[in-house]
């Protein structure tokens, strides 16, 4: 297992009349190579969560598993753990500081404490595969580039780690639909190709259901349902409570099948999505 | 989480809670001035038993008061140790080698603590029991008078509300960008001086690329607003003094012309 939780608590500001349970009772287990996704409402714990992942977060109580080791209890270096697990925040571009974009991709092998020229390969393989330009690029000041771009170059500033398994805090929030498009695929081409382990967090329903393989979903600080699309999505009324809402494909289809029509409901893609109505209608001779 | 700031506004309804701001800050002030005025340790004696009697009214956690004193453990210390080697005069105390501590200094080192120690937790008293924007509310109010003589009371109002507002906010952020950065294996916390200083250049340039932004943005909002500044300015809670007020305002003032008066 690659990442191990048990009975995690989290309680920010203990012992201050300020004090608020943000994680209850959670455990949880995610293997090498899998797509996780994690959703719930506002305030669910989410990012909190995941930044138990990487020791960003000691828990007030339970434990932190990273292959087999207590990243709290066992003597490990935390740097270790932070360069398997990559992390993602929220709006990454705000956390570029350097004068150029290679320097800026460059800090993370260089608190590796990696000699200069593997330093100079990490960094023209994680903006190459951030589809980023390295030559026309490496010298601008990551200030001056597009929201898109900034994005990527904060991407690439965690891929120069070469971490197993990358943790994406809402990583499409806003950017344009074509800015989103772009780094989704980047993430399920680092997912299928490079075999990274990705753990996404999001509240956009179509983007997990049709990336991942296995969904957390938090409610309040608790874990409140597991497993993959299909099962979570099929349950259909339970989800509203916590304040979610289906995928609009899952949701039209359910529509379909209520009105009688025989259809799938486990339809993640628009693609699927169409085919699944001109099947239906080739079916019913209207084609 | 490291939010809470020294000094941090605890809500609670207790008698010093509820006291007009403006009433406090010139009881504040009153207090001040006789801190400086008394010349023994019967005075403060006497202003210590006062600010005690304030403390229990104020219904505040004990640890909290304690906790805004850290800060000053250093100055305080440092005034004691200048003291008591500096300032000569007097029996010899204790004699070390070439180094003496003498009996003035044994008295001033004790007296300038003392006075030191009951300053800042007056002042504790009031920021603990009064909420940012109530301060500054009472602040504006109690600088209107100076207006005539070019005191721009609003603006200087305004900006304390602004950077008190933002504190929060800009420790978030910081919180979050050190994080950030301490996932691209960053590391504050060791090496020297130097070491460290420059690990945070990482930390600072996106918090002042983030200030000014955010900057920027309050400005035009306050201009989509029409904000055009303190003229004809009303506003939606209106300070009130109540008979209460007054009876502070006359025992604090009392206390302070007392201690005048009889020299003590």
């Amino acid at each position: 297992m690659l990442i191990e939780i048990q009975n995690l608590k989290h309680i920010y500001m203990c012992g201050t009349p300020f004090e608020t349970v943000a994680l209850h009772d959670i455990s949880l287990t995610i293997a090498k190579g899998e797509f996780i996704g994690i959703i719930g409402h506002t305030g669910s714990g989410k990012s909190t969560l995941v930044q138990h992942f990487n020791g960003l977060l000691k828990p007030t109580a339970g434990s932190v598993r990273i292959e087999g080791k207590d990243i709290w209890k066992d003597k490990i270096e935390m740097r270790q753990v932070r360069q398997k697990i990559g992390l993602l925040f929220q709006f990454p571009e705000q956390q570029l500081f350097a004068e150029t974009v290679a320097e800026d991709v460059a800090f993370g092998p260089k608190n590796l404490d990696l000699p200069a020229p593997q330093i100079q390969e990490r960094v023209r393989e994680a903006l190459e595969y951030v589809e980023l330009d390295y030559n026309a690029i490496k010298e601008r000041s990551p200030f001056n580039l597009s929201g898109g771009e900034k994005r990527r170059v904060a991407l690439a500033g965690v891929l120069a780690m070469r971490p197993q398994a990358l943790i994406l805090d809402e990583p499409t929030a806003g950017l344009d639909p074509a800015g989103r498009k772009h780094l989704l695929k980047l993430i399920q081409r680092l997912h299928l190709e490079a075999g990274k382990t990705i753990i996404m967090v999001t509240h956009n329903m179509e983007e997990v259901a049709r990336l991942a393989s296995r969904l957390f979903i938090l409610h309040q600080g608790k874990l409140a349902m597991e497993g993959n699309p299909a099962e979570i999505f099929s349950s259909g009324q339970p989800l509203e409570k916590l304040g979610l809402s289906l995928p609009v494909t899952v949701a039209l289809m359910q529509k379909l099948k209520e009105k009688g029509k025989k259809v799938k409901t486990n339809v993640f893609s628009l693609e699927e999505a169409k085919q699944e109505i001109l099947a239906l209608w080739k079916k019913e001779g209207k084609l | 989480m490291r939010s809470i700031t020294i000094g941090h506004y605890l809500p609670g309804e207790s008698f010093l809670h509820l006291l007009d701001p403006r009433i406090k800050i010139i009881c504040l002030l009153m207090l001040i001035a006789a801190l400086f005025l008394a010349k023994t340790f019967f005075g403060f004696f006497i202003l210590g038993l006062f600010i005690l009697g304030a403390f229990i009214l104020s219904r505040l956690p004990f640890p909290y008061v304690i906790r805004g004193l850290k800060p000053i453990v250093y100055i305080v210390l440092f005034t004691i140790i200048l003291h008591f080697f500096f300032t000569k005069g007097g029996q010899v105390l204790l004699r070390l080698g070439p180094v003496t501590v003498e009996e003035a200094g044994v008295y001033l080192g004790t007296f300038m603590t003392l006075r030191l120690l009951l300053l800042v937790i007056a002042t504790l008293l009031i920021t603990l029991t009064t909420s940012p924007i109530s301060l500054t509310d009472g602040i504006e109010q109690l600088l209107r008078p100076f207006r005539k003589i070019g005191v721009p009371g609003h603006e200087i109002a305004m900006m304390m509300t602004i950077a008190l507002r933002f504190i929060p906010t800009l420790m978030d952020e910081s919180d979050k960008i050190r994080k950030a950065q301490m996932a691209r294996g960053a590391d504050f916390d060791s090496g020297n001086v130097f070491r460290r200083a420059q690990s945070l250049i990482p930390l600072l340039v996106p918090l002042f690329v983030s200030a000014f932004r955010r900057a920027d943005e309050l400005a035009v909002a306050m201009e989509a607003r029409c904000y055009r500044g303190g003229e004809n300015r009303s506003r939606m809670r209106e300070l009130k003094t109540t008979l209460l007020d007054y009876c502070a305002l006359a025992v604090v003032a009392a206390l302070m012309v007392g201690i005048v008066i009889t020299g003590i």
